[in-house]
């Protein structure tokens, strides 16, 4: 190997092998982070991580076309006036829960032994509207940080997760869904990155540039002084975030790329895939996708849609924890779901279902949580909307301690708190609702 | 609250009733929006010196790098600055920006084939399955921002010109696409009519694989080969039992006969059934009766509709759309409200065109109906009471219901033309946001919009987003001042002009926006990214966004997870990700990787393309030299420029040097680089 260059080897003297005091100064990153960000991040669950013995990674699933995923859940069947769809694949079937025996359409009880980490929880967004999906996951603004600035659902759960888990990264990852449905993490808004691009996005170069990888990176460290040297903060603030991305990226295991490399579709199983695999390599603590359960089905003859999409969506769910046990992640990954709102599931709903802003459904299935119905459903405003609900035992009780205008709320709290959150920055972060202890496993 | 977060407030916007879109009402919403202060801090200003913002502007404009010239002009005399721009806006690169930006703020993108299942029901997926139909579906989405194009900056026609359009750029197979959804109409369900087999109900299509048939006799009613269609290739292309050659698809067989033709002509052999054997389906390669070039074939036709007793356009009169300037057809099609904006949209019995109305009013004024609308309505015809019964939702139901009507008299829910005389005879009003207009056609919907005092605003505003990737202080002087310049000129090229070169965007000042909202340095977008690779390296779309290209790199791959401009339903303000991650570091990495080797000692040096040359010593300084200038657009003046060559040229050394690298992969890396510096990656460094 020849020697280095003049100026280089001037500046590895400066400040050592890898430059690491220089990419300090240029990113205003620890020192600590810019050798091993890794190592760093894993440090950091003293100061960040409240209880690591809790923490999950997220696979969380949202949908701004309100699926009917609410309509033939266990608990949608104590009301005989509740229209189900009348297919023989959906016929109503007895679910065992550990707080009862409930009927469901037949494709849930195909998540067997799930069934007992999985919470059923009924809860209203209270908005009717498409577009209030980004309301929704901002828990139609009762989400902050502890500054007080807005902030979405699941992006709260990977600020609390990210410093426990020590992933790459803190803000989430979506790998499906629309622009609508857009997670935004501190106001920003988090592009959607497609399965079929992932493999191709991540994986290291091979050969002669493979090869010159680490060189690039210091010549680019290099020049990060000379951008800064007498730049306008905003341009002192893009080439800050630009210097942690790139060290973020020197944690990418290339060995867990395989998983993802070929994938052909964004489909469902696909983003189910990447998910897990973007999880394996710790990338992010919380990754997004759509799973569909029936989509915006106002049109919808005798419930067909909605029928193949419930079982082809359970049979994506019970794939997904068949992946995460060969993958031995079946204790430390949870699935949640918060679409932007349920299904109607009155008489006039056999050809079509509405909007309803006053019922939907959200799963919580993970180690932290009960297999259990929380809250549930009556009749509200010539349909049916959720019901309110005993905290500590999440039966669904008129007059209880959460009202149903709080379920949505009580619902992230919850979740988390399961996964280890501290209960007074929780309380901070989540104004109104009320953890249903019940659910905690 | 930050302006930086108002594209989230506007989606969140709480006070949207709650029942307006149908379903039951939630109730309760926040008058606020759902959305607390945001608590970010604003970025101390700092003025930006002509080195940063001549770069930036020509990058968004052109994608082109800045030369030293321009810099020197605009240094020692800023007010030539807006002359530059205008040569600028005179480049091709020029109109490759601008119809992005006119496809996204007029909502024509975001779909796929199966958004047409509405539109065209009971087909194959839609708009079909035809291997030329991603050709046909980029059509779909280029036509109206090339129509915005053409009226607002090559006819330099007043912009709102645009709103009212009924000339429209299309291709030959556009044509053929809006002839045959003309024949094809959806009602209020899922059914359809099929007019050519209403006018033809014993005419049975023929093809002929071996037998070449002169498509003038094909076309020619009074013809013996009258529908007998040439098809080489038919009899390999058909399963055992599913007929020979030449095959008869009978008149009225499922789906039906104008589907049979719009599949033929794109070479597909259409479906149908023979007993209980399944056939057709099967594209033929040398069948279409369209070329990859005639995707890209676009001019001016103007569309209106039949005279009393006048036929309409033929679609399947290939030769004919070759050369139409007009199209009579029965639907009316007008402004941005085009197939592909309904693809968006879809609506139903329920929804009753609200969200097509609404959206309307997003791309027109960058306002919705969220209850915050001061008009006073003095009546409100076609008030769906139902609906509007409750006074939070009477609130946006009183403006929405009027001006929705004219969408239900004219177009079924899945928008083609209104069966129901019940609802073709709905009368409502243009009322919203305190502009009150009758209307009685849906052009006059759209002369509405046209003449709705909020577009001047809101089109500055969609360009403010465009060029600073973040809002304009509608409080700003300097920003009202161009508002107003634009509401009396209504000429778009002026006010790009004005808002390119205003402090507000140049930061050459500090002005009220930058105080309120900061400066922003953005991640280089998708697009931005993509056409400056093509333009600075003299390559044709090594992103693979335009199909009618020929694909020649890895990097379509990954440019899909690029950060890109969206929009979303019932957000007044475009979805853009501005903060590079480690998913956009890592995928830059590896386009740039990509394309190190097309242009840096090419095996195959492709033309017009850079062709950098690790041959000797001068060679490579002379590439490191345009890496800089060029590639990162980093002016020789710049202060900058000498040390980021220093920086390569000790990379490229330090490459050469090491053990097993030769020259070629030495310069490749210092490509690559240059390739990821923030020059390149971000604009407004």
């Amino acid at each position: 190997m020849k020697k280095l260059a003049r100026r280089d080897a001037l500046l590895a003297g400066l400040f050592g092998a890898g430059m690491v005091g220089l990419r300090s100064i240029a990113s205003g990153l620890p020192a600590a982070l810019v050798a091993n960000p890794r190592k760093a991040l894993a440090d950091v669950p003293a100061d960040g991580c409240n209880d690591l013995s809790k923490a999950q990674y997220v696979i969380f699933s949202t949908s701004a076309q309100g699926d009917p995923i609410n309509t033939n859940a266990p608990g949608t069947y104590l009301d005989s006036k509740i229209v189900h769809p009348t297919d023989p694949s959906m016929a109503p079937t007895t679910l065992s829960l550990a707080n009862g025996t409930f009927e469901a359409a037949a494709p849930w009880a195909t998540l067997g032994a799930t069934l007992q980490r999985t919470t059923f929880f009924h809860m209203m967004t209270n908005t009717p509207i498409h577009p209030k999906e980004h309301d929704v996951l901002g828990l139609m603004g009762q989400a902050t940080n502890v500054d007080m600035s807005s902030e979405m659902f699941p992006s709260l759960l990977a600020k609390q997760l990210a410093p426990c888990l020590g992933t790459l990264q803190p803000q989430p990852v979506s790998v499906g869904g629309s622009p609508g449905e857009t997670i935004t993490f501190g106001g920003a808004a988090l592009p959607i990155i497609p399965p079929t691009a992932l493999a191709a996005t991540l994986a290291s170069q091979q050969g002669a540039l493979g090869q010159l990888h680490t060189l690039r990176d210091s010549t680019l460290d290099s020049m990060m002084p000379i951008y800064k040297n007498g730049a306008s903060p905003a341009q002192k603030q893009y080439i800050d975030a630009l210097v942690t991305s790139q060290q973020q990226m020197l944690g990418i295991q290339q060995n867990l790329l395989t998983a993802i490399t070929g994938l052909k579709d964004n489909t469902i199983a696909s983003q189910l895939t990447a998910a897990i695999a973007l999880i394996q390599m710790k990338v992010s603590p919380v990754i997004a996708i759509h799973l569909p359960f029936g989509a915006d089905n106002h049109t919808d003859a005798n419930l067909a849609n909605e029928t193949a999409q419930t079982v082809s969506g359970l049979a994506s769910l019970v794939s997904l924890f068949q992946q995460l046990a060969t993958a031995g992640l079946q204790d430390q990954v949870s699935f949640l779901s918060l679409n932007v709102f349920g299904r109607t599931m009155g008489p006039a709903t056999t050809i079509g279902r509405n909007h309803n802003g006053n019922h939907q459904l959200s799963l919580a299935v993970g180690k932290p949580f009960k297999g259990m119905v929380v809250g549930g459903v009556g009749p509200v405003g010539g349909d049916y909307g959720c019901t309110d609900l005993d905290s500590s035992t999440g039966a669904s009780k008129a007059g209880a301690d959460v009202k149903a205008i709080d379920t949505m709320t009580s619902f992230a709290k919850s979740v988390m708190t399961a996964l280890g959150g501290d209960p007074a920055t929780i309380d901070k972060q989540i104004t109104g609702g009320s953890v249903v202890t019940g659910m905690l496993a | 609250m930050s302006r930086r977060t108002l594209w989230i407030s506007g989606a969140f916007a709480a006070s949207l009733a709650a029942c307006f879109l149908g379903g039951t009402p939630g109730g309760g919403d926040d008058p606020d929006g759902g959305a607390t202060a945001d608590g970010g801090t604003v970025i101390p200003f700092q003025a930006d010196a002509p080195t940063v913002y001549v770069p930036k502007v020509k990058y968004i404009l052109t994608s082109l790098p800045a030369t030293d010239a321009e810099v020197a002009q605009v240094t020692s005399d800023p007010s030539s600055f807006a002359s530059l721009v205008q040569q600028w806006m005179q480049l091709p690169e020029y109109q490759t920006k601008m119809l992005e930006f006119f496809k996204l703020a007029f909502q024509q993108t975001q779909i796929g084939s199966g958004d047409f299942v509405f539109q065209i029901p009971n087909g194959p997926g839609g708009i079909g399955q035809m291997t030329q139909v991603p050709l046909l579906l980029q059509n779909v989405q280029e036509s109206f921002a090339r129509t915005a194009y053409e009226i607002a900056v090559t006819e330099n026609k007043p912009f709102t010109n645009v709103f009212t359009t009924t000339s429209f750029m299309m291709t030959p197979p556009l044509l053929e696409m809006y002839g045959f959804m003309d024949d094809w109409q959806p009602d209020n369900s899922t059914n359809y009519v099929d007019y050519f087999y209403n006018a033809n109900p014993t005419l049975d299509i023929v093809l002929e694989g071996s037998t070449s048939i002169p498509l003038s006799q094909t076309l020619d009613p009074k013809n013996a080969n009258y529908m007998h269609w040439y098809f080489p290739g038919l009899a390999g292309a058909l399963k055992s039992g599913c007929g020979g050659d030449p095959l008869t698809l009978t008149a009225k067989h499922y789906p039906g006969t104008s589907q049979y033709l719009h599949q033929l002509l794109y070479g597909q052999i259409p479906g149908f059934t023979v007993g209980s054997t399944s056939c057709g389906h099967a594209s033929v390669a040398g069948a279409s009766q369209f070329t990859t070039a005639d995707f890209s074939d676009w001019r001016m036709v103007n569309i209106r509709q039949p005279k009393s007793g006048e036929a309409t356009t033929r679609f399947f009169d290939v030769p004919s759309l070759h050369s139409a300037s007009e199209m009579v057809l029965n639907t009316p099609r007008v402004g941005f409200l085009t197939p592909a904006f309904f693809a968006n949209y879809p609506t139903n019995a329920s929804n009753q065109a609200r969200v097509t109305t609404n959206q309307a009013f997003i791309v027109a004024t960058s306002t919705q109906v969220d209850g915050s609308d001061p008009t006073v309505t003095t009546s409100q015809p076609a008030l769906d009471t139902a609906h509007a019964s409750q006074q939070p939702c009477f609130g946006c139901h009183q403006t929405l219901d009027p001006s929705r009507a004219i969408f239900l008299s004219t177009y079924s829910y899945n928008y083609g033309e209104q069966p129901d005389p019940t609802l073709q005879a709905m009368v409502g009003r243009f009322q919203y946001r305190n502009h009150v207009q009758e209307v009685s056609t849906i052009y006059d919907f759209a002369n509405a919009l046209a003449t709705h005092p909020l577009v001047p605003q809101a089109w500055a505003e969609k360009l403010c987003y465009w060029l600073n990737s973040q809002a304009c202080a509608t409080d700003d002087p300097a920003f009202q001042q161009i508002v107003a310049d634009f509401a009396q000129s209504l000429s778009w090229t002026k006010l790009v002009t004005e808002l390119v070169t205003s402090p507000i965007t140049t930061n050459a000042s500090v002005t009220k926006t930058a105080q309120e909202e900061g400066e922003l340095v953005a991640v280089s977008r998708k697009y931005h990214l993509c056409t400056a690779l093509d333009s600075r390296l003299g390559l044709t779309d090594v992103c693979g966004l335009d199909l009618t290209k020929t694909v020649y790199s890895g990097i379509p791959i990954i440019a899909p997870g690029l950060p890109s401009d969206g929009y979303g339903r019932g957000a007044p303000v475009p979805v853009l990700p501005n903060q590079p991650s480690l998913f956009f570091r890592a995928g830059l990495e590896n386009i740039c990787a990509d394309v190190a080797p097309t242009v840096v000692d090419p095996t195959t040096p492709i033309s017009g393309a850079k062709n950098y040359s690790s041959a000797s010593q001068t060679t490579v300084n002379a590439a490191i030299a345009d890496f800089v200038d060029n590639l990162m657009g980093v002016v020789p003046s710049d202060p900058r420029s000498a040390l980021l060559q220093a920086q390569l040229l000790a990379h490229y050394q330090a490459a050469v040097a090491t053990s097993g690298i030769k020259p070629t992969d030495a310069l490749r890396s210092t490509f690559v680089v240059a390739c990821l510096t923030p020059s390149l990656g971000s604009i407004g460094m």
